[in-house]
């Protein structure tokens, strides 16, 4: 979110641009109760679009631009592969959609997927992790898939 | 820019006073959905096996797609990604930049960013 930011702002003398908040991110409330896959982020980006005064997707050189960085180019080329009429060109920059499964380690595993943690002990302890304050990476090859998110939300990926 | 102390680098221009990370905080303090989002997104959002996704875009468009990666990113490695990216789409679609940076380019180093977007629109 942050990157967008400082990017679009060199961005800014020449091009009209939409900045996006992902859901439960900045001022955007969270939809807690719906999984957050490409469809969920997908129907963003297409709320967002709605939201705007002007076109975006109409006229003879209809369409937009569409960035998306680190879980943003996961989506942005989600998004560009349903709705590729509307998407003048894709720009991926540190995407995230296929990281090799070997980066993601077991402890992740059990700890997000199995369910056999309870929801709420794992909100809690989430939070206080991110909380902490910035999470380091490691080297390259103990990094955890999870460390991805660490790495954006904290604005920090450092070897 | 120095690229080794994101902590201190500023949000955007027009908020000079704010990093990454203070951002961050905030939404933890203030934000009850953020880790709501944050668990799901680990969950369920495109972060890997999208490769799906990658055939549809090669066969619902023909354009190139640019792809701009930081050379010492220690989450999306560049020649892990351009391979792939590569090979789903055809080694002709895709336009591969490397910076030397970390993962947080777009902040660290938005210039060389903006400039091979640039680039890449011209062409």
């Amino acid at each position: 979110m942050a990157a967008r930011r400082c990017l679009c702002s060199s961005l800014q003398t020449f091009y009209l641009r939409i900045l996006q908040d992902l859901w439960g991110r900045g001022y955007t409330d969270s939809c807690a109760d719906l999984k957050h896959d490409d469809r969920l982020y997908s129907s963003e980006i297409l709320i967002v679009l709605a939201s705007s005064k002007l076109s975006w997707i109409g006229g003879p050189d209809g369409g937009f631009d569409l960035i998306g960085y680190s879980l943003g180019g996961g989506i942005a080329t989600a998004f560009a592969s349903y709705f590729s009429s509307m998407v003048r060109s894709l720009i991926l920059l540190a995407p995230s959609g296929i990281i090799r499964p070997e980066h993601m380690n077991a402890h992740s595993r059990v700890l997000y997927y199995t369910g056999l943690v309870p929801e709420s002990f794992l909100l809690w302890i989430c939070k206080k992790r991110l909380l902490a304050g910035p999470m380091y990476a490691k080297e390259n090859k103990e990094i955890d898939i999870t460390d991805a998110f660490n790495a954006e939300v904290q604005g920090d990926g450092h070897p | 820019m120095d690229s080794s102390n994101t902590g201190f680098m500023p949000l955007s221009q027009k908020r000079p006073d704010i990093t990454v990370v203070q951002a961050v905080q905030w939404q933890l303090r203030n934000h009850d959905g953020f880790v709501h989002s944050f668990l799901s997104s680990i969950r369920f959002a495109p972060i890997t096996a999208q490769q799906e996704n990658w055939r549809r875009l090669k066969a619902a468009r023909d354009d190139e797609v640019l792809l701009i990666t930081g050379t010492r990113d220690p989450i999306i490695f560049p020649s892990e990604v351009r391979e792939d990216a590569e090979e789903l789409l055809g080694k002709d679609r895709v336009v591969f930049v490397e910076l030397d940076s970390t993962h947080d380019f777009p902040i660290t180093d938005s210039r060389d960013v903006v400039s091979a977007i640039f680039m890449f629109w011209k062409s």
